[in-house]
């Protein structure tokens, strides 16, 4: 039994360790990687790694390489001097090896998109996710989303269980969808909608603006940038135009005061309703179990808390811009006072054409234009009338108010031509909770709120991110171009590296050749996108690779190996050279160094 | 209308506008100096050129060639200036590509067509918007629509020429300078440049001059105002502090005068046709005389593209041009290496005609194989990692170029002289050295690029293409030489493989670049030459299955044994 075993053994590691494997190996690779290459141009990048650089048989026939080339070594045991070279070129190639499959096991890389000014904590992998996130319990679940290949189909959904209960199904998925939005009323919003129209001889241009959805609230369409906002009164309206530098950014307003949160954070404030102490602001607000707290830095969700201490005594409040008309006061007791948040956009007056529409807290709405540099006087908005602008030949009207507006995202698929990036996926998400159910459609870095079944969700999709555990914060991108000539001759990111562990904070330049190491990350300047009139964007490639050391080590014991075993092999072999000196170059007339590489 | 500027300005000098309607094509005028203004700088491209590279370059671009219609490119650039409207009628502008004349209907004279005729023909300009607009998408275009797209080129740079827009002469502080229709617009007359005598304003009298000298063909005025335009430019130079110095522009017109890679093949040929003829005459008087040759043409060889190394700044390996001539370095070195240690003559032979190929090829096709000296794009601004990486794996292209043409002469020796037993061995023994130098050095520039390409791009490999295709190549000739250990392929095999795997040595090289077409590699990227590729693939197919079918003829399966090397 045992020698029965000994002998498969045997012919297995005969097979495993001959020529004829190694040959065969070899050879399909080539043909493997030809293929794949055939592939990538024919089709795309990821088509080719899909169907043949990340699958599981490509991971096999590297295996079965290394398996060769282990086996082939051993099999010379005992082994003599001259197998050095030999021995050497192998070994170097299982540490290569042996490096890439760390690489595959443990690095990734991914991106990190820096504006001019910009502080990035994270990097983005490219593979799509979808978050659900409970609004209650505070507990976020990931699920792997990436469906360019295995598109869910409604005879072949994708299903998930997650947040204990709660069941997921897509049904339907575009690979590259334009994203459009349709509004539509809704009573349960609180969200004010109007769409505005510029024309003019050359363009005519619609837009949807909304009042409370802060990254669609101001649009910049060709002459000017409109923008559309809450305010209390006419008479702020005014004031805001006289002082455009004091309207922008956060503002609380109390008892008919204007106060600036950012710059009175944290200080008493002496005001006619007593004395003001603002505590906190956050961008994008959320409640979750430890109270309060600010997702991101995005500006979605504006919310301030402070504390006010009048003669009756002191009160906590807490404002969101977004619903002016929420309790603001803590408890059941009822306040005197009447605060509201305003977030305003920092650019509102920043170009020399402009418009404001401005919705006061009766519904009455008004305008105002900037042309050349100079506000107007206020005027009431007037539904489908079309009023000139001073900018060119250029005509505004409303089209259409919709006070309460809920925002639906409609898809569609666009065509993309090789070898352009398109717009990101969108899939057909179905909820459903008990007998309670909602579908929707949600594209790659959109989030969403839903109701169901007496529960609060967030679901977004998105790209997985990373925290590298330091920040970066892009002080200036620099484009350098060849003389006379807008072609590009380098690129490079003045970054400043703030790590808050090991109190590191210095100033850094990223640029092509020129990666800053930090940690365990390497960072890359990759690409860049130029935004005249705004900040830069730079685009860094985030690495991580613990397999590097093997494979640079493994690269360099193999091509030691090739140059001992090609060229030094004569001082290996002399004996063997010396005996068969005789017979063989009288014969064949070659030079007696030649090396003999086979016994017959 | 612009281009009527210069025009305009000639009218201070009095010169009437010849209204030469008839088709009568202007000729060169004898006695013209142009020397002077070859010495001009000229900022363009990216960079700061002489003027007679400026020339060369554009004369060629638009016309298909160097010297058109017996015109110095210097003068030809003058001729286009101030007699535009002769010769826009004229039959110059390239092209040649039949398909494409019967798309639009053009109205083609010899492969050439007239610039007001391309201008005023509606149909190319419609079929311009389309490919155009497939290039804005980043689409990619048929080979009508490239050839129409490379006309159009040819018809703005004329013309961008004749109106004096592309011709930025003029130095400026700043780093972008002006260009000659710019300065015409600042100083549109006389007494534009009398109120304020500025360098610039002296410029622009001394071009008008020039110009108006040219003109009236009257050749010492030429000779002053040309000399006076080339120290005001020089002085406008120093005063923005921006301008080469004559040395610089000097070499790189010798450079262009002296065309060394052309001198380099004609030795080369000479070469091989010497050592060639040692073979059968006795006595080594003609093997030394080739080998002379064949050192000189070397050393002309690299004082070519030290040259141009020394223009450019970098190593030159950037292009496919510059590719294809370094290798053609690399055989020849690697063949007088192995010369020297074997004198095989054979080494000399292959080398010489490889050399004498690959240059002619590089010399021969300017629109694939741009000679132009072009900037970079940022991630191959690294001497350091051109040196190391780029310069090792086009060495091992040399080498296995090399094998390849040992390879052939074994095959012929196969097919014509198969009892010449000795022989054989000795030629495969060389040629299987030849593979070993190129597979170390495969390996190493192939795991250099990664290396670089774990500095520019953050991953050491990533199955680009390029990467792909040198890993392939270096597979194949692995299997070769595991082949010839196993014993499997003896002498006739190894000559067959060394031949059958320069195919994926040429895929990685040309094919990446020009067939496929993707991935990261795209500065090299272009396209042509598919048919002169395919016909010397063809050949060589054919040639070696001739010889496969001779060899099994020859040597019947007992008799195998006889001719591979026993080892």
């Amino acid at each position: 039994m045992k020698s029965q075993l000994y002998k498969i053994g045997r012919k297995i590691f005969g097979f495993l360790s001959s020529l004829k494997l190694a040959v065969i190996v070899i050879l399909s690779l080539a043909a493997v990687l030809a293929a794949g290459t055939v592939s990538e141009s024919i089709y795309d990048t990821e088509t080719a790694k899909h169907y043949v650089y990340d699958t599981w048989w490509f991971a096999a026939l590297l295996g079965l390489l290394a398996a060769n080339v282990l086996c082939s070594a051993l099999s010379r045991w005992p082994w003599k001097r001259h197998h050095i070279g030999f021995l050497v070129t192998h070994l170097g190639i299982l540490v290569l090896l042996a490096g890439s499959f760390v690489t595959l096991l443990e690095g990734y890389e991914g991106q990190m998109i820096l504006a001019e000014g910009e502080t990035g904590k994270k990097m983005t992998i490219k593979e799509a996710q979808l978050f659900f996130y409970d609004a209650d319990l505070g507990k976020l679940e990931q699920k792997p989303a990436e469906f360019r290949f295995n598109p869910p189909s409604a005879s072949r959904p994708w299903t998930a269980e997650v947040l204990s209960g709660l069941q997921a199904k897509i049904d339907d998925y575009i690979p590259n969808a334009s994203e459009e939005i349709r509004v539509e009323p809704d009573n349960a919003m609180d969200n004010p909608a109007l769409k505005v129209k510029i024309s003019g001889s050359r363009a005519a241009m619609e837009e949807w603006l909304f009042a409370r959805e802060y990254d669609r609230q101001s649009v910049n369409l060709g002459p000017a940038t409109l923008t559309y906002l809450d305010l209390p009164d006419l008479a702020s309206f005014r004031r805001m135009l006289q002082k455009p530098a004091e309207f922008s950014g956060p503002i609380l307003r109390l008892d008919g005061q204007w106060i600036p949160v950012q710059a009175n954070l944290q200080k008493p404030v002496a005001t006619r309703a007593g004395e003001l102490l603002l505590q906190n602001y956050f961008s994008n607000a959320m409640v979750d179990q430890n109270g309060l707290r600010s997702i991101d830095s995005e500006r979605v969700n504006p919310a301030v808390t402070f504390t006010i201490k009048g003669p009756d005594g002191g009160e906590r409040h807490t404002v969101f811009a977004k619903f002016p008309t929420m309790p603001t006061v803590h408890g059941e007791y009822q306040s005197k006072i009447r605060p509201r948040l305003f977030d305003i956009p920092q650019d509102w007056d920043a170009s020399r054409n402009a418009l404001v529409i401005a919705r006061l807290e009766n519904g009455q709405q008004f305008y105002a234009i900037k042309s050349g540099d100079a506000w107007g006087e206020v005027f009431p908005i007037v539904s489908e009338k079309s009023v000139p602008t001073g900018w060119m030949d250029f005509q505004f009207s409303v089209e259409q108010v919709v006070p309460q507006a809920r925002i639906e995202k409609v898809y569609r698929k666009v065509p993309v031509p090789k070898g352009k990036e398109g717009p990101p996926s969108a899939v057909r998400l179905t909820l459903s909770l008990g007998s309670e159910k909602k579908e929707f459609w949600i594209g790659r870095g959109n989030s969403r709120d839903v109701d169901l079944g007496g529960r609060r969700f967030k679901i977004a999709y998105g790209l997985k991110s990373k925290p590298i555990g330091f920040e970066l914060r892009l002080d200036d991108f620099r484009l350098g171009t060849y003389e006379g000539t807008q072609n590009p001759s380098s690129y490079e990111s003045q970054v400043t590296l703030i790590d808050r562990v090991d109190q590191v904070q210095n100033s850094q330049l990223i640029a092509m050749n020129r990666p800053l190491e930090y940690g365990k990350y390497k960072i890359f300047q990759a690409s860049y996108q130029l935004n005249p009139g705004g900040p830069d964007y730079s685009v860094l490639a985030v690495a991580y690779d613990p397999g590097i050391f093997l494979k640079y080590l493994g690269s360099l014991v193999m091509c030691s190996g090739i140059v001992l075993m090609f060229f030094f092999k004569p001082l290996f072999v002399q004996k063997r050279i010396a005996a068969r000196k005789a017979q063989a170059s009288s014969a064949t007339g070659l030079p007696p160094e030649i090396p003999m590489e086979k016994t017959p | 209308m612009k281009r009527l500027a210069i025009f305009l300005l000639l009218g201070i000098f009095s010169i009437g506008i010849s209204a030469n309607l008839k088709a009568a094509m202007p000729a060169p005028k004898p006695g013209m100096e142009v020397e002077v203004l070859r010495e001009v700088a000229i900022q363009e491209g990216g960079r700061k050129k002489p003027f007679d590279t400026f020339a060369r370059e554009t004369v060629r671009s638009v016309t298909g060639r160097e010297k058109f219609n017996g015109f110095d490119p210097v003068e030809l650039i003058l001729s286009w200036l101030t007699q535009t409207q002769d010769w826009e009628k004229q039959p110059i502008l390239d092209a040649g590509f039949k398909p494409l004349q019967a798309q639009v209907g053009l109205k083609v004279v010899d492969g050439r067509i007239a610039p007001a005729d391309l201008a005023a023909n509606q149909e190319f300009q419609l079929f311009m918007q389309t490919v155009s607009s497939k290039q804005q998408d980043g689409r990619s275009l048929s080979e009508i629509e490239r050839h129409a797209a490379s006309l159009m080129k040819q018809l703005n740079l004329f013309y961008t020429i004749a109106s004096g827009a592309s011709l930025t002469l003029i130095p400026q502080s700043g780093g972008h300078w002006e260009s000659l229709e710019k300065l015409a617009e600042r100083y549109p007359n006389l007494s534009a440049m009398q109120a304020a005598p500025t360098t610039e304003a002296k410029i622009a009298a001394a071009l008008q001059g020039s110009l108006a000298a040219y003109f009236q063909n009257d050749t010492a005025l030429f000779g002053q105002m040309s000399l006076m335009l080339r120290d005001l430019l020089l002085e406008q130079g120093t005063i923005v502090k921006d301008y080469p110095s004559a040395k610089d522009l000097q070499r790189e017109i010798r450079l262009n005068r002296l065309k060394p890679f052309r001198i380099a093949w004609l030795a080369y040929a000479l070469a091989f046709f010497l050592v060639l003829c040692s073979l059968w005459v006795r006595g080594k008087a003609l093997y030394l005389a080739g080998m002379a040759v064949l050192l000189a043409a070397f050393g002309v060889h690299i004082y070519g593209f030290v040259l141009r190394s020394m223009i450019s700044g970098r190593p030159p390996v950037t292009n496919m041009y510059e590719s294809v001539i370094w290798v053609a370095f690399g055989i020849v070195l690697f063949a007088l290496i192995f010369e020297a240690v074997y004198r095989a003559k054979i080494y000399a032979v292959a080398g010489a005609a490889l050399a004498t190929l690959l240059l002619v090829v590089a010399d021969s096709v300017p629109s694939i194989l741009d000679p132009a000296i072009d900037p970079l794009v940022p991630v191959l601004r690294s001497n350091y990692w051109l040196t190391i990486h780029v310069l090792t794996i086009t060495l091992s292209y040399a080498a296995f170029a090399l094998a390849l043409g040992v390879g052939n002469v074994s095959l012929g020796y196969y097919i014509f002289k198969p009892q010449a037993k000795d022989r054989i061995d000795r030629l495969n023994y060389f040629l299987y050295r030849s593979m070993q130098v190129g597979v170390v050095l495969l390996a190493a520039g192939t795991i250099l690029g990664g290396v670089w390409a774990n500095a520019s791009w953050g991953r050491f490999w990533g199955w680009d293409p390029k990467e792909v295709w040198a890993l392939i190549a270096l597979l194949g000739y692995l299997a070769i030489l595991h082949g010839r250990y196993a014993g499997w392929l003896r002498g006739f095999g190894l000559a067959l493989g060394s031949v059958v795997s320069f195919l994926l040595v040429l895929m990685a090289w040309y094919g990446v670049n020009f067939i496929l077409g993707v991935g990261l590699h795209s500065y090299g990227f272009s396209s042509g030459g598919a048919r002169g590729m395919a016909f010397f693939v063809g050949i060589e197919m054919l040639w070696v299955a001739f010889a496969a079918l001779r060899y099994k003829m020859l040597f019947k399966p007992a008799a195998q044994p006889a001719v591979g090397r026993a080892g």
